[in-house]
């Protein structure tokens, strides 16, 4: 435990407890005492600022993320429908796969040697924002422009919702409201008339219910939660799917690639298990642990007294979960935990993902559609096994890029965020 | 073994789920169609949340919280994120009661 000095503005007597073990953040992620908090999540709470308040107010305040309680479990228990299993099928089915085809078509080029490549951080985005897309009810995305005019606004809101974790904070605040603009106007509005329509439509008996899928723009319309009779919740709720779906996919999906190309080079004969489901969910569920959520720490805000063990927190104090942190702690995995080890033997009662997607009330949505209802038919492990089929491998003449966090000197927290990865592809074909 | 009545037929139609206090246990009881009443324990292993409060889906229950699926046919896991299966109770209908089986530590505690 490490409890910061408070800052002179502090509110007065909380203070702000880092907690990076796997028992304790379970304890204290689980636990009734801990909960969201827009401000606490702003780094607004111990040391306001103009900024953190324009996030708070701009991207967070509102959304499922920032709610607790009754509220929260209502809201929660809705969206829940969007990933049961049928619905994890139809998305990896008519969804992703579909767009990996597309996207991956229209991407691979060959380069001056003749060899097939592609910017893979490029591509998979454009995936998984058209998957973010359909699961929000987002129209217009399947024609590159319309793709492309979407895509403008991902990076800078993500930025703009995670703005605490970035050095030029204004910069990056700037771009997100600009982009938030856009996503509204162009996308957000027009698609949830295209959405009251067609319910309109099948309520009239002129669609049916296949012509209409479940998504969210459907509960916002209907406002099958009260809370979405607010636009703004709306529009925060629609923003926290696209980045939660895009932002942190994309990445998991580079993240695997780029340990299994080291894990393979190392071990050649685990090539063959790219076939081995099981061995694809492990290789992914590992590079979670060692690098989600894709941002530092997780916030909480203890509304309560509590006692996790090794950390007492106080009524007031803000926690920082250091997630990935926890998900490299050596006396849950191992002396061997930093690495990356799709074989690795895992404690009863652990998840290999170790915290990757939380715990308790706020449990990422996203778990089930990353490794499936079974735990290893996931989209994004099909598109794993999919890349490595088509014989992937680093572009050795170009460069990976990621994106500047804040500095941390401890090695755990050295966790690349892509905006480039180059590959070849040496076995492709479209339907590889 | 103890045999404890639980419910009467008549009060859980085909489909249908409720939460029955037995002792300090609490059962997630459920109406599956062509499989009969089902008992498993309410309480989800992922996270302390009630089942009866999710939905029936096939012959499993789903969690309300976090959507893990259980089988009320043998406990098992049927859909992530939880791991660890609940616990499957023997139930019995006599004309129009439904009975369920603890063993004799369970009936003790009962």
């Amino acid at each position: 435990m490490d409890t910061a000095p408070q800052a002179p503005q502090s509110k007065c007597p909380v203070s702000r407890v880092t907690i990076d073990t796997l028992d304790t953040m379970q304890t204290v992620l689980r636990s009734k005492a801990v909960e969201e908090n827009a401000d606490v999540s702003a780094d607004n709470y111990i040391c306001p600022s103009a900024l953190a308040e324009i996030n708070v107010r701009e991207f967070q305040q509102g959304n499922l993320a920032m709610s607790n309680g009754d509220v929260h479990r209502q809201r929660r228990r809705l969206l829940n429908s969007l990933v049961r299993p049928e619905q994890l099928v139809r998305f990896r089915e008519d969804i992703i796969l579909p767009s990996v085809d597309r996207w991956m078509g229209r991407a691979v080029k060959r380069n001056e040697e003749g060899a097939f490549g592609c910017d893979l951080a490029g591509v998979v985005e454009l995936i998984f924002l058209e998957f973010a897309a359909k699961i929000i009810g987002i129209e217009g995305v399947e024609s590159e422009e319309g793709m492309a005019r979407l895509r403008g606004c991902a990076l800078p809101i993500f930025g703009g919702l995670s703005a605490a974790h970035f050095e030029d904070r204004e910069a990056v605040t700037t771009a997100g409201i600009e982009a938030k603009k856009v996503f509204v106007e162009e996308f957000y509005r027009p698609s949830l008339e295209h959405t009251r329509r067609q319910l309109q439509r099948l309520a009239a008996g002129e669609l049916t219910e296949d012509d209409v899928p479940l998504n969210l723009l459907q509960m916002i319309a209907t406002q099958a939660h009260e809370t979405y009779a607010d636009e703004d919740v709306g529009i925060k709720e629609a923003i926290l799917f696209f980045v939660a779906t895009t932002g942190t996919s994309v990445q998991a999906v580079l993240s695997t690639v780029e340990y299994l190309l080291d894990w393979f080079e190392k071990y050649p004969a685990d090539r063959a298990c790219i076939e081995d489901m099981e061995f694809v969910s492990n290789a992914l569920q590992e590079a979670l642990r060692l690098r989600a959520p894709f941002v530092p720490f997780l916030t909480r805000l203890a509304v309560d007294d509590l006692d996790a063990g090794d950390v007492q927190l106080k009524a007031g104090d803000e926690v920082q979960a250091w997630v990935a942190r926890a998900g490299r702690d050596r006396a849950i995995f191992g002396e061997d935990a930093n690495e990356f080890n799709p074989r690795r033997e895992i404690p009863e009662g652990i998840s290999r993902y170790g915290l990757a997607f939380a715990t308790g009330a706020h449990q990422c949505l996203g778990l089930r559609a990353v490794l499936g209802n079974d735990g290893k038919s996931g989209s994004h492990l099909k598109l794993v096994q999919g890349l490595f089929r088509a014989g992937i491998r680093r572009d050795p003449k170009l460069q990976a890029q990621t994106l500047p966090l804040k500095a941390s000197d401890d090695p755990r927290d050295q966790i690349p965020t892509y905006i480039s990865f180059p590959v070849i592809l040496d076995n492709w074909s479209a339907r590889a | 073994m103890n045999k404890v009545e639980i419910l009467k037929v008549s009060d859980l139609p085909s489909g249908e789920m409720r939460k029955v206090e037995v002792g300090h246990r609490t059962l997630c009881v459920a109406h599956i169609e062509n499989h009969g009443f089902r008992a498993i324990d309410d309480r989800c292993t992922h996270e302390d949340e009630s089942l009866s409060e999710g939905w029936i889906c096939g012959d499993s229950v789903e969690c309300p919280a976090h959507s893990s699926r259980f089988s009320f046919l043998t406990g098992e896991v049927t859909g992530v994120p939880a791991w660890i299966p609940v616990k499957v109770y023997d139930v019995e209908v006599e004309n129009d009661t439904i009975y369920v089986t603890f063993d004799d530590v369970e009936a003790a505690s009962a």
